[in-house]
């Protein structure tokens, strides 16, 4: 792959991709996260726009469909590291066809501009878009120090695809691939027949152990809230809907509440906390509690160490 | 950097900085911490207790164990001013010696078995 730039990691949450969201410009949506597949009915608005699959990838996975050649489709492929997320999002949201959902100057530049190239150009092209690189990286966890630090988990083989319902027809968007992929047939609602597929999924990366995540597209729930108020506070002349008006206001205010938490959150994964760290470290010296702390942590360390040769020993018995 | 101490055993800072002790002595030093707290819109207060159980800080204080361990954080412990001794310390990844010095620089009390 080659190196357009850096991009950093993005983590898997509906808070980043919901900012983000905002960040390109786009109106008219959120990102939820989706616990599970079958209760989708009760936890998601209509209509889910997309999916975002999250997983771990290995080389040689099978497809699960067939190549594409739908011309239809806006597929850029993926030709630098750690911008999947972005990738995937974008891949999502150049085939939105909804009045409802406003694109934002940003990423209508991008989609006039690349519309004619093939999914290598277009994926080139979104790579050398500094305007996009600038929101992706704006989540951006701060490099504590500027070294090689090769601790904790890797996510380097992390992998982000796109679902999404075109025509009749559900695509897998996976910018490693050379074009869609046809997953399944709508019969009536298209995360009905997305399910299985990713259910296959689901259960063979259970079986690994190993770690995926899937989001969903929906539309901004706040912003559907306000519109509603607002007719029901215009037809309020009499004030027969004073409880339907209250109830909205309470809604609205919930919303506000999970907004300000994922600012909050998002605020915190922008933070160095090295300062902080050195700080409290000062601070626990000064109290003589950081000896008995850092003993303690070593001697879990240790401990964890012996459960896990032990472990290891009786494997091997 | 050839870590002496520790080094056999991947040591995570993070549950000891996420403890209630480090909460408890975060709580009574407001003052001094504050002003290195995320801007989240909390009172610094609020936000003090907090941020030790989130998860962001966690990952924070595990990579800074990791590097600590590894010793590599001996230059940038460099730049906050600590002493010659707990940077020598970190130097080797040597966690106790640098739980030590600091706590000797700090004038902070030294367990029993160590006076």
């Amino acid at each position: 792959m080659s190196d357009a730039g850096n991009w950093c990691l993005i983590e898997s949450d509906p808070g980043v991709f919901t900012e983000m969201l905002q960040g390109f410009g786009v109106k008219g949506l959120q990102v939820d996260e989706l616990y599970s597949l079958e209760h989708h009915e009760t936890t998601l608005a209509k209509p889910v726009y997309g999916l975002v699959f999250l997983f771990k990838w290995r080389p040689g996975d099978e497809p699960c469909g067939v190549p594409s050649n739908n011309g239809n489709i806006f597929f850029a492929q993926q030709v630098i590291q750690n911008a999947c997320a972005t990738q995937a999002i974008i891949n999502m949201l150049m085939n939105i066809d909804d009045p409802e959902v406003e694109l934002g100057s940003i990423l209508k530049e991008y989609k006039e501009f690349a519309l004619d190239f093939d999914p290598a150009t277009r994926g080139e092209c979104l790579s050398n878009s500094d305007k996009i690189r600038t929101v992706h990286n704006s989540f951006a966890r701060p490099t504590l120090y500027e070294l090689d630090i090769k601790g904790g988990k890797s996510e380097d083989n992390y992998h982000f695809v796109t679902y999404i319902p075109i025509g009749n027809k559900v695509y897998e968007l996976d910018g490693l691939r050379e074009a869609p992929i046809e997953v399944a047939e709508i019969e009536e609602d298209w995360m009905d027949a997305v399910t299985p597929a990713i259910q296959k999924r689901i259960q063979k990366y259970s079986e690994g152990e190993i770690h995926f995540n899937l989001l969903a597209v929906v539309p901004n729930r706040k912003q559907k809230l306000e519109e509603m108020l607002k007719s029901c506070q215009e037809a309020n002349v009499n004030h027969d809907l004073d409880d339907q008006v209250h109830e909205l206001n309470i809604e609205i205010a919930r919303e506000d509440r999970r907004i300000q938490q994922y600012q909050k959150e998002n605020a915190r994964r922008r933070h160095n906390y090295l300062p902080f760290v050195v700080e409290l470290l000062k601070v626990l010296a000064k109290e003589g509690k950081l000896i008995p702390l850092f003993d303690k942590a070593i001697n879990q360390a240790k401990e964890r160490a012996g459960q896990k040769a032990l472990l290891d020993l009786k494997r091997k018995q | 950097p050839g870590g002496s101490k520790g080094q056999e055993v991947s040591v995570s800072l993070g549950d000891a900085l996420s403890s209630d002790t480090a909460a408890e002595a975060a709580k009574t030093n407001a003052e001094s911490l504050s002003p290195h707290l995320p801007e989240t819109g909390n009172t610094p207060e609020k936000e003090l207790s907090e941020t030790v159980k989130t998860p962001q800080f966690r990952q924070a204080t595990d990579n800074f164990g990791h590097a600590l361990q590894t010793g590599q954080l001996g230059p940038v412990l460099a730049q906050f001013g600590l002493n010659e001794n707990t940077v020598a310390a970190a130097n080797q990844g040597d966690l106790l010696g640098f739980a030590r010095n600091l706590t000797l620089a700090e004038g902070g009390e030294l367990p029993k078995e160590e006076e």
